[in-house]
């Protein structure tokens, strides 16, 4: 069986593999290292955890719920402010055999420009910019779902660092495809897509929202479906710009991941499937090797965006 | 009292399902490497079912190193616990642990006061037989208002009990170790302190048994009964530890899902009680912050 190279390019960056750990499901990977069998080479980039200018405390629990297929979480963007990472977290990680890129976000446009100068003179690989946490009062989505403003972001980013810039949408929104097309027309090198759907659990008994925060973000199996169509819409515009697409949205098995890729993804990520099984980037990795084999291709280059039409 | 030992995700065979009575079970796994190091306050978190997007937190309730095994202790409750009160012997699963805080024992003379609140026994269970291991003195107090109770129980011949109780009933298999117990129901119950088992821990301090100020306090129960113990700590002036409740998703201290505020200097902090705790010192939590909510998933207690 022909070998395949499962080294991928993602913004300019290389990558040993597509499989990525996404934002806010491993922290700043302090702990991951104590996970016995945790093969960082399964691992091409790992998003650390939604970042600040200030420390945030994040928002009152709980703070997770699981639901049918899925779970809501509303964490709040707990982190210890981005100067505390880059000097304190950043050297305990980066001899970690994997990629980094630091996950943003701000209360105001300046304060994502101040967030990326910190990490743009840091050892992280690139810099998402969260402008889709539905988690927050200020910030995150309210970016996220004006394409003007969404654009705003991206340019105000680029204009402080050299880093690639990767720009994760909304899926919070009436049309995925006009955000998309003003990032990538104001710069951003990557699209990660999608984050969570905004959602609610109600605790019949007390009449009241289980989260502390009233609401949440929806990830997990039963948001697939919805994260494939929007990778696929996304890659419509994106895939002839030369703009690559992390997908990501209830991605658990080398099938979905393989799903994610014909839509149109470059690379995918692993979040709430993380929860369930820690290791599982390996056994996703193997399995879509295995696939790839089968396929007969040389590289998941060449299966991107080969969606055959209905 | 933090661990950064390894944490294991190991397939696990199931030894033993049983009913104890009502909605209340004990699951013997078979976990060698996880029966060896894990320490009393410590997790796992437990595949219940495929179709479930997240583990559940449990307690080790004992954990027997030679035979390879760990227990856990365990209520009907929701999806997750259902699922595991069909399994029989040899059903297969997976574990990640050990996970969390540990508790750490009394200094060197202090005696230990535990106090459990239904299945919050679990992780003080295993606590008191490893204390009695190192010739400690242990009293352990439990409020269970279970229908049935779920450990065989004896006549006390001895102990905190007989001071606050007529005709007092122990756990048998404490018992049979030289643990002192005494149990609490807010139900009548022949043998039982009447009230709840924070009464309990009043009343025995009261009555001057011996384990006032020279004591070291353990709770684990449900979020109402640790709060209420913490206020008797204060009032007694004994310092001690509290395994905490809360919901909970990665239990690797990756989401930051199960936060729970605890003192720092003036102000306070939101720590996670998957890996600062679930174990934390009992004066530094935060109890007018509210932690537990029904449905969805309670640390340690699975749902």
């Amino acid at each position: 069986m022909k070998p395949l190279d499962t080294a991928i390019l993602l913004a300019g960056v290389p990558l040993a593999s597509p499989v990525t750990l996404l934002s806010g499901c491993v922290g700043f990977c302090e702990d991951l290292a104590r996970m016995e069998g945790f093969d960082f080479s399964a691992v091409g980039a790992i998003f650390l955890k939604g970042t600040t200018l200030q420390a945030r405390q994040g928002n009152r629990p709980p703070r997770v719920v699981e639901t049918q297929g899925g779970m809501l979480n509303a964490i709040g963007l707990q982190n210890p402010g981005a100067r505390h990472v880059v000097d304190h977290i950043l050297p305990t990680i980066q001899h970690l055999p994997t990629r980094f890129f630091a996950n943003i976000a701000g209360s105001t446009v300046a304060e994502y420009g101040e967030v990326a100068r910190i990490f743009d003179d840091s050892p992280v690989d690139g810099i998402e910019i969260n402008i889709s946490c539905p988690n927050v009062k200020e910030g995150g989505a309210a970016f996220g779902s004006d394409p003007k403003v969404a654009a705003h972001v991206v340019e105000t980013v680029k204009r402080v660092t050299s880093k690639p810039v990767i720009t994760k949408l909304s899926p919070n929104v009436t049309d995925i495809t006009r955000v998309a097309q003003a990032v990538i027309d104001a710069g951003t090198d990557a699209i990660s897509a999608i984050n969570t759907l905004m959602g609610m659990a109600i605790d019949l008994e007390k009449r009241r929202p289980v989260l502390g925060n009233g609401q949440g973000g929806l990830s997990g199996p039963a948001i697939k479906p919805v994260a494939l169509l929007q990778v696929w819409r996304i890659h419509q515009i994106a895939g002839p710009r030369g703009i690559p697409i992390v997908g990501q949205g209830g991605i658990t098995t080398a099938r979905d991941a393989m799903e994610f890729m014909v839509a149109g993804a470059t690379a995918i990520g692993l979040g709430t499937a993380l929860f369930r099984n820690p290791l599982g980037a390996r056994e996703v990795l193997d399995g879509m090797v295995a696939w790839g084999q089968r396929l007969g291709v040389a590289n998941f280059h060449e299966i991107r965006g080969t969606l055959n039409q209905p | 009292m933090n661990v950064s030992s390894t944490v294991q995700r190991v397939c696990v065979r199931v030894l033993e399902n049983r009913v104890l009575g009502g909605h209340l079970r004990s699951l013997v796994l078979e976990a060698p490497e996880v029966a060896r190091r894990v320490l009393p306050g410590q997790f796992i978190q437990l595949d219940c079912h495929p179709s479930l997007t997240l583990l559940r937190p449990f307690s080790i309730m004992n954990a027997d190193p030679e035979r390879g095994t760990v227990e856990i202790f365990y209520q009907v409750v929701g999806m997750g616990t259902k699922a595991m009160a069909t399994w029989s012997k040899d059903h297969e699963t997976w574990i990640l642990g050990p996970l969390g805080s540990h508790f750490t024992a009394p200094a060197p003379g202090e005696m230990a006061l535990l106090v459990a609140g239904g299945v919050g026994l679990a992780p003080l269970r295993f606590l008191a037989h490893r204390l009695q291991m190192q010739q400690i003195p242990v009293t352990l107090l439990w409020g269970i208002e279970a229908e049935k109770i779920p450990f065989a129980t004896v006549p006390a011949f001895g102990g905190v009990g007989v001071d606050v109780v007529e005709n007092p009933l122990v756990l048998a298999q404490e018992a049979a170790m030289g643990i002192v117990t005494c149990l609490a129901s807010v139900q009548k119950r022949e043998g039982f302190f009447h009230g709840f088992v924070s009464d309990l821990m009043d009343r025995v301090l009261e009555v001057g048994t011996g384990l006032g100020v020279r004591s070291r306090l353990y709770v684990c129960g449900p979020t109402a009964m640790m709060a209420a113990v913490a206020g008797l700590a204060q009032k007694w002036a004994l310092r001690g530890e509290v395994s905490l409740e809360g919901h909970m998703a990665c239990g690797l201290g990756g989401c930051a899902g199960c936060a729970v505020p605890v003192t720092q200097g003036d102000g306070w902090r939101y720590v996670r009680s998957c890996t600062e705790g679930p174990v934390l010192p009992l004066d530094q939590v935060l109890w007018d912050v509210p932690m537990v909510h029904a449905g969805g998933c309670s640390t340690k207690r699975g749902t």
